[in-house]
């Protein structure tokens, strides 16, 4: 072939592979404008991250690629594929101690039961493929780990069902080949073995412990479970997904509730009508199947039925697996209760719960390959043993509190490296304890920390917020690790402005500090505040990402109330133009917040967002009760209200010495203690504060509510304000 | 921003791409739009120290302007502005925290940021500044075209280092032939999948062996397969930013020099550095060893003690990185002492030999290039001779040998072949080339769509 042939064709293939790379980047581009709701850093990252054009499809080639490049090792190591093709994870030896502290966090839940003769059974875990069937004979220590634990449970007369001996599934069709959870198969086992074993504790109905009382409805190559969808269904394959449905007539009644007690979902109707998502079934495309089980529904789930004939109640405290678990049991008995006791979900005290529920079972299965998981709030043994004792004075508990919050190293430094917290608002809660107690050298410490790391998501923009993964609204858009939050840095910038007010600060950090604070407020003013003519709208973001540009009404008051202060505070730092824009966006903030008040004779509310009515909390009242006190107090306007007389709903919240999240679940314990401050009793707000001392101290799992008590105990010691 | 960023492929690439295609005829317009999507690429990271890097393109154009009527004298003093701004921002913490240890005084500085391709974007504005000076090129009066110059987009961050001398005619005109565009959007997607596909591939097992050593874990077998793996991943990591870099500057009618050249292959230590960051290599001669008095007056060695120590210096504020450096020089005074090159050529086996030896020292000093700092490198030169060949806990090094062995076998290929270029010109490896690179930028795509990704190495430097 000629040589000038030769360069033609290779021209054309080239310049046609240009042209295909140049017109894919431009149609892209063209979606990414389309869709993209905010001409925004943020908005723009969270599009092409999560909803790019083919999301699926690329994680579909990247799981093919991995297929073939004969990957048995995904997620950095930490997810490998079976000999039989199931991914599975495996798990690093545990000490002893870590397994002690474990069972001694669920030890009061039994001890309680005991107490009042209520039969508690631990449910143990099952196990996923064992070494054998790992690749590259890697080590799994789940097994040992489930070993030490039963010993360790049996050591402490825990009544334990070993579920790994009972339950009789080939290990290969025990778990999802692309999910971590049982099977339906192996759920159903479970829950035949388990309600066979409890009927000689409680009465039950075993009708529809027989296999043959249901029907299979099953839907093939339809689940792509956790593990399967981060790889997608050309590496993991597709799980078929069953479901058993009881044959006959069926009644029943669900119930959820979120974290604060609040009532979010009621159903009724057939036993598939009530407890299960059929949209999801339904849908071809909803990968997650699992999901469907409690109607999606995951902190605290109560199912009644209606056609049983004794009236029997269980409590079932368990994590996801508990769920399927959960629907069939239900058919056996009147009541059954379901409390999820995984981070974020379930945070009321499982002893007041107990008690107030009165079950006639309790059923534990919170152990995950070896492991025990959750969050176990059970402290009301704490109070019980020692409501007899002395009392501590104040000023001792103080200390106690900052010694434990703010451990020093040899140099009498804060030793931040070993404060294991992931919330910067915790930091906030210290500095204002510490300006209280004005403790110089401790205040200078921690402005400087709460500067050095004011951009932990690295966007050259300052801000606060948590250092873990949220979905903050459950709508499915995961914030990542440092996102900022409104009400984070609602409270470090009041921290701050005690800081400033302390006159402590040495120069530099002092000017550091209030170049940060005018930055922060001027991003949040001109970036992260919205207002709609057409409904009315005026509010400050839940945080920086563009997915929860959402009205929750709290974050505005307190907002306004900080930003108030803050050009107070600084006024020669802000331009007559910067100034006018905040107070423009602040009163627009608290006359819409006037207009969403809810009256009814004397007790006012809020809602928590704008878009429901979902109730507030205490904790979230009082955020607007601050925000409209320093809103008056420093931007010189009066509000149609005396602030402090909008404390009924916080009063109502309290009962015997402590205070709970709404009047009307009283198992749900409130956890910011500064919410006390509004009651304007001084006796009662002093024995609610000692209690929660009682309550929280030194509880590692609690720490950042001891930060809202070492606040309340400086203002106690050195304000006098009670 | 970085170029393996689903920011910058989809979001920032099409409208820079489409701005400069629409002012082609417009060469002021364009320079100023491509002045401003840099500044906006810049900015997209380092929103405050934006600002200081427009100061420093102020600077150096004002200083280059004024030399003709005021002398050289503020040439120099902009040399020593930009030298003054690197100095403070990279090396005065370290240098007051070195202080502070050897008097056992309590000098206290705040930790002030560091600024992305502070140490890249430094020497090119020293590069037009000294070409003024020396008389190689005219003083630009137009700012925007200075500005273009230091803050180009595609080699602002982590190079390579353009001289002014190189790309001042570009400035004035530049055209985009057909050709030239798909020359650059393969060597771009080359590059991309090298990062995305490659470095970050080899970046897992480095992370894993370092971590490793932090709990002292590490074992003598995973020790080598982070070695070996490091490796690889600084010069596909690097290497793939180059290629990228060259292929967006082709897409936008810029030539911007060849920075690798198979550094693996190297018969020398010399040589290494010959085919190694040739840009930086270069810039040293040309702007500080040549001005030292190079290998005039007798002060040969000690002229390349300074530039090697410099060269040491310039990657981090580090006493590894000085060391590193001064390695580095020593090994290169005693191969021009010996005359080793010339020697080794002579006989085929002291040959392989010396090449086997250079490639060995080049990886036992990217030991000391990657740990924090002696106490670790120490660590991790043990663990290497260690009895203990499996590691401690579950991770084994068999099984990320096993999981990558393909990515390693590819950089092992990429970094160690060179293939006839009677092969590499001919249209079926051209045409196959150019489709499997457009397979490979979807794989690369999907890789970051499932959040397989890490920084550039030498955005550090």
């Amino acid at each position: 072939m000629p040589f000038y042939q030769k360069k033609v064709g290779e021209m054309i293939i080239t310049t046609a592979v240009s042209l295909a790379f140049i017109i894919y980047i431009m149609i892209s581009f063209v979606l990414m404008l389309v869709n993209v709701n905010a001409p925004k850093k943020d908005a723009v990252t969270n599009y092409l991250s999560n909803d790019i054009q083919a999301h699926d499809e690329y994680i579909n080639i990247y799981g093919m690629i991995q297929r073939g490049l004969g990957k048995k090792a995904i997620e950095d190591f930490t997810i490998f594929k079976t000999n039989y093709g199931k991914l599975t994870s495996v798990c690093e030896k545990k000490d002893v101690s870590e397994i002690k502290t474990a069972v001694s966090n669920i030890l009061p839940i039994f001890a309680y039961c005991e107490g009042e003769e209520i039969p508690c059974v631990y449910l143990t875990g099952l196990l996923p493929a064992g070494e054998d069937a790992l690749p590259y004979e890697e080590s799994d220590y789940s097994h040992l780990n489930a070993e030490l634990l039963k010993n360790e449970l049996d050591e402490n007369g825990i009544n334990v069902f070993d579920l790994r001996n009972m339950v009789s599934a080939n290990q290969d069709e025990m778990f999802y080949y692309t999910d971590h959870h049982w099977t339906t198969a192996t759920s159903f086992s479970a829950f035949q073995i388990i309600v066979e074993s409890i009927s000689e504790y409680i009465e039950s109905d075993v009708h529809y412990a027989d296999i043959d009382k249901y029907e299979k409805m099953i839907i093939p190559n339809a689940f792509l479970g956790s593990y399967g969808i981060k790889v997608g269904k050309y590496y993991a394959g597709k799980d078929s997904f069953q479901v058993l449905i009881p044959k006959g007539d069926t009644l029943f009644k669900f119930e959820s509730y979120d974290n604060i007690g609040n009532l979010s979902m009621t159903k009724s109707g057939a036993w598939i009508d009530a407890l299960m998502d059929q949209s999801i079934l339904d849908n071809p495309n909803y990968n997650n199947k699992y999901n469907a089980w409690l109607n999606t529904q995951a902190v605290e789930n109560r199912i009644i039925n209606e056609n049983v004939d004794n009236n029997t109640k269980i409590l079932l405290i368990s994590h996801s697996y508990g769920r399927p678990l959960a629907q069939y049991m239900a058919l056996c008995f009147k009541e059954v209760r379901i409390l999820d006791p995984q981070k974020g979900r379930f945070t009321g005290n499982y002893i007041e719960y107990i008690e107030n529920f009165e079950p006639d079972i309790v059923l534990f299965l919170g152990e995950f390959e070896g492991e025990i998981i959750g969050i176990y709030d059970t402290s009301v043994n704490d109070k019980i043993s020692q409501m007899g004792e002395d009392r501590l004075e104040t000023s001792e508990m103080l200390k106690n509190l900052e010694d434990y919050l703010l451990p020093v190293d040899e140099e009498e430094k804060i030793d931040f490296a070993n404060i294991n917290v992931d919330d910067h608002q915790f930091f906030a809660y210290c500095l204002k304890a510490e300006c209280s107690m004005g403790n110089r050298n401790k205040i200078n410490e921690l402005t400087k920390y709460l500067l050095d790391h004011s951009d932990e998501d690295r966007d050259g923009i300052p801000g606060w917020g948590l250092l873990f993964e949220w979905d903050a609204f459950s709508d499915g858009s995961v914030n990542p690790v440092g996102q900022v939050y409104a009400i984070k840095v609602a409270n470090v910038l009041d921290a701050f402005m005690d800081a400033l007010n302390s006159g402590v600060l040495d120069e530099e950090l002092r000017r550091q500090m209030i170049d940060i604070t005018h930055q922060v407020t001027m991003n949040w003013n001109e970036n992260y505040y919205t207002q709609e003519n057409d409904t009315g709208k005026s509010f400050f973001w839940y945080s920086t990402s563009a997915s929860d540009d959402i009205e929750c009404i709290n974050i505005s008051a307190k907002m306004a109330g900080v930003f108030a202060r803050v050009i107070s505070t600084c006024s020669d730092e802000f331009s007559e133009e910067e100034k006018g824009l905040v107070y423009d966006n602040i009163d627009a903030c608290i006359d819409r917040l006037l207009e969403l008040a809810i009256t009814d004779g004397e007790l006012v509310t809020w809602d928590y967002l704008s878009r429901n009515s979902t109730t507030n909390d205490c904790i979230h009242h009082a955020f607007i009760l601050e925000g409209l006190q320093d809103y008056q107090l420093y931007r010189g306007k009066s509000v149609s209200y005396n602030v402090p007389d909008l404390n009924e709903y916080i009063k109502k919240c309290t009962e015997d010495g402590y205070i709970y999240s709404t009047p009307d679940h009283l198992s749900y314990r409130c956890f910011d203690t500064d919410a006390v401050r509004w009651i304007g009793d001084r006796e009662i707000e002093a024995e609610i504060l000692l209690n929660s001392y009682d309550r929280y101290f030194n509880r590692e799992t609690d720490i950042r509510q001891m930060a809202f008590l070492f606040n309340a105990f400086a203002f106690l010691e050195y304000d006098k304000q009670y | 921003m970085i170029f393996s960023s689903l920011e910058f492929i989809f979001a920032f690439l099409p409208v820079a791409l489409i701005g400069d295609f629409l002012l082609q005829r417009f060469i002021k317009a364009r320079n100023l739009f491509l002045l401003s999507m840099s500044l906006f690429f810049y900015a997209w990271g380092e929103p405050k120290l934006v600002v200081l890097f427009m100061i420093t393109i102020l600077i150096n154009w004002f200083a280059g302007l004024s030399m003709e009527g005021c002398g050289k004298w503020v040439g120099i003093l902009a040399i020593v502005i930009d030298i003054g701004i690197l100095l403070i921002f990279k090396y005065l913490n370290w240098f007051i925290n070195g202080i502070n240890e050897a008097l056992r005084l309590n000098l206290v500085v705040n930790e002030l940021p560091l600024p992305i391709g502070i140490s890249f974007y430094t020497f090119q504005a020293i590069s037009y500044i000294s070409d003024v000076m020396t008389e190689k090129a005219k003083p630009n009066k137009n700012p925007i075209n200075v500005g273009l110059y230091i803050s180009f987009f595609p080699q602002l961050i982590a190079g390579p280092i353009v001289r002014y001398t190189e790309i001042e005619k570009q400035l004035q005109d530049r055209r985009v032939t057909m050709p030239s565009f798909n020359n650059g959007v393969m060597r771009f997607l080359g590059g991309f999948s090298k990062k995305v596909i490659l470095a970050d591939g080899m970046a897992i097992i480095v992370d894993k062996a370092y971590d490793l050593l932090s709990t002292g874990e590490l074992g003598a077998a995973f020790a080598w397969l982070g070695t070996i793996a490091y490796m690889f991943q600084i010069f596909m990591d690097f290497s793939a930013y180059s290629d990228m870099a060259i292929g967006l500057g082709e897409m936008f009618g810029f030539t911007i020099p060849e920075n690798f050249n198979k550094p693996y292959l190297a018969k020398s230590v010399r040589d290494f550095w010959r085919r190694w960051h040739i840009s930086l290599s270069i810039w040293f001669r040309d702007y500080v060893y040549i001005p030292l008095g190079g290998n005039k007056n007798g002060r040969t060695y000690f002229n390349l003690a300074i530039v090697w120590l410099l060269t040491g210096l310039w990657h981090g504020a580090n006493l590894t990185f000085l060391t590193w450096g001064g390695v580095y020089g020593l090994l290169v005074m005693i191969e021009k002492a010996f005359n080793i090159e010339d020697k080794t050529d002579r006989s085929k086996i002291w040959k392989w030999l010396y090449r086997i030896f250079t490639l060995l020292a080049v990886m036992m000093l990217w030991i000391l290039f990657r740990a924090d700092n002696f106490e670790a490198a120490i660590k991790y030169a043990k663990a290497l001779i260690s009895l203990d060949v499996e590691n401690v806990g579950i991770d084994s090094p068999w099984m990320y040998l096993g999981e990558m062995k393909y990515e390693l076998l590819t950089c092992a290929l990429l970094s160690f072949v060179r293939l006839p270029d009677k092969i590499v010109n001919s249209i079926w490896f051209q045409s196959s080339r150019a489709v499997l690179l457009l397979l490979l930028f979807f794989v690369s795509v999907s890789y970051l769509v499932k959040g397989t990704f890490s920084p550039f190495l030498y955005f550090n430097f």
